[in-house]
């Protein structure tokens, strides 16, 4: 059985490193993922998540609990990407530029045993990750916490000081791009 | 906007929520086309919810838990991370450690450091241990990654590739292109306000160089210094002299023996040696036709397997290697 959260938490806070690390072994990945998804840059987002972690270890007693401590977290990691965005720095990067060069995203879990329907995924899996890489900040970014995260609207909404509606629209426009991007793999599918 | 339009539009609200949407349940029972555009969209709804995962960089906890102090601090964050007794001992070696290289270097390319950006107040203080991207048996050709690991390139970090050529990123917009059997160390790391500037010792082998604007890569051979500030060339090391193609921009070309300066332009070769330094314009031919592109075929020396030696800092490079004999 895992260790509970709130006992880490009282390891964390009496100075145990260990402690933090297996904490944070548990949401590394969906917070790299998260990441990812927003700089559409590898390197990038090792850097910010590395940057996040390390910020949140030594500011632990700014956490409170009143929220969950992957949320909290992840408002780190979200600042952080997001100052990396508005510096111009996500504009334009070899990752993006070579989406199919580096380390190719996993396929899908659920892929059918079928050969052919695993390939025809994988192929549509890459080509979403390269749809929501050529989204605009914005729309990639509300997409991400949406549709990768999970987010609730109202929850982004708040990290993004905006309104629900505003969070609503931009993913619709998200959606719809995506959708016209993928439209002849997910024709194919459609009429298969 | 036609009626068609106006349905299609609301095709992904009207999957969160049907009963808000009558008017286009009673459209899609009529219209084909809008239908298969609601198939379509539920089909790009089920994709969006299995997004590729991306898999957390191998070695990602070990590096982190490398930059976690031992001893927990409990005072609000700091204005800048690098503040630890130990960081603070760290950086002050690697600023009087990157300032003398700095003057060094900027005897060497006085010109061209005048053409970098203006560095911070405090121009080292951040001391660049970047995480590159290596892709280790990537072929540009072929565009497979045979390997590919994202680890911290660090002053000294020793990086030669065997049987296949390599590419390291050096994240936002730069490049390093090894061939198969090439062996370089990293003689010096360091960020200059924006700019991240490498300088790397080749000690065997080819390095074709690709940076942009945010970093600066300066190659270090047994004959030359060679900067290449947003410049794209070929560097070749023989026992018998260093020879350099400019692919792209302009390199400075420093001789160790004489410290005499060469400004090599785009579409130029060169080959430093002991008889001097010698330029010439790369043929139309080469040039359509550069050792990047066919460098997959370069036969790799059997003999450099041996191990890289790391010389110390500031010192000469370690040539003559073993390996170069």
């Amino acid at each position: 059985m895992t260790e509970p959260e709130r006992a880490l938490l009282e390891r964390i806070r009496a100075g145990d490193r260990d402690a933090f690390c297996i904490l944070v072994e548990r949401y590394a990945p969906r917070l790299f993922n998260a990441v990812f998804h927003m700089t559409s840059d590898r390197v990038a987002a090792e850097d910010l998540v590395q940057d996040a972690l390390v910020g949140a270890y030594n500011g632990l007693d700014r956490f409170r609990g009143d929220a969950g401590f992957y949320t909290w977290l992840y408002r780190i990691a979200f600042n952080r990407t997001l100052n990396w965005i508005r510096k111009g720095r996500g504009k334009l990067t070899f990752e993006s530029l070579d989406a199919d060069e580096g380390e190719r995203p996993r396929e899908v879990a659920d892929a059918s045993d079928d050969p052919l329907a695993r390939a025809e995924q994988r192929e549509l899996g890459e080509a979403l990750q390269g749809a929501i890489a050529s989204l605009n900040e914005a729309n990639r970014i509300v997409f991400t916490m949406r549709e990768v995260d999970g987010f609730e609207y109202e929850e982004i909404a708040r990290m993004l000081d905006c309104t629900q509606e505003a969070v609503r629209t931009r993913l619709h426009r998200a959606k719809k791009e995506l959708k016209a991007r993928l439209r002849p793999y997910l024709e194919s599918e459609v009429t298969r | 906007m036609n009626e068609h339009d106006h349905i299609r539009d609301q095709l992904f609200a009207y999957l969160e929520d049907p009963t808000a949407h009558r008017e286009v349940t009673a459209h899609v029972v009529e219209c084909a086309s809008c239908a298969a555009d609601l198939a379509i969209t539920r089909r790009a709804n089920e994709a969006f919810a299995k997004v590729p995962q991306a898999p957390l960089p191998e070695g990602f906890m070990e590096r982190l838990r490398a930059r976690l102090p031992e001893e927990v601090r409990r005072e609000p964050l700091p204005p800048t991370e690098i503040s630890s007794s130990t960081r603070r001992g760290r950086r002050a070696f690697w600023t009087r450690t990157v300032l003398g290289i700095a003057a060094v270097f900027a005897l060497a390319f006085g010109g061209l450091l005048l053409t970098m950006p203006k560095p911070a107040p405090s121009p080292f203080a951040e001391v660049a241990e970047r995480s590159a991207l290596i892709v280790v048996g990537h072929d540009l050709e072929l565009g497979d990654a045979l390997l590919s690991n994202t680890a911290p390139l660090r002053l000294g970090s020793a990086l030669e590739t065997t049987n296949h050529p390599a590419v390291i990123r050096l994240g936002e917009d730069g490049s390093l292109r090894l061939d198969a059997g090439t062996r370089v160390r990293v003689l010096a790391l360091f960020r200059a306000s924006e700019t991240t500037i490498l300088k790397i010792d080749v000690a065997l082998g080819r390095v074709w160089v690709e940076d942009g604007t945010r970093t600066r890569v300066i190659i270090h051979t047994p004959d030359a210094l060679m900067g290449s500030p947003g410049a794209a060339l070929d560097v070749r090391v023989t026992p018998g002299g260093t020879h350099v193609r400019a692919w792209r921009g302009t390199i400075a070309l420093n001789r160790l023996r004489n410290r005499r300066l060469t400004v090599l332009q785009e579409g130029q070769q060169a080959v430093i040696d002991a008889k001097g330094t010698r330029v010439g314009n790369l043929s139309p031919v080469v040039q359509q036709d550069p050792w990047y592109q066919w460098n997959r075929r370069l036969q790799v020396p059997s003999q450099a397997s041996g191990p890289l030696e790391t010389p110390p800092l500031g010192k000469a490079s370690p040539f003559p290697l073993p390996w170069m004999k």
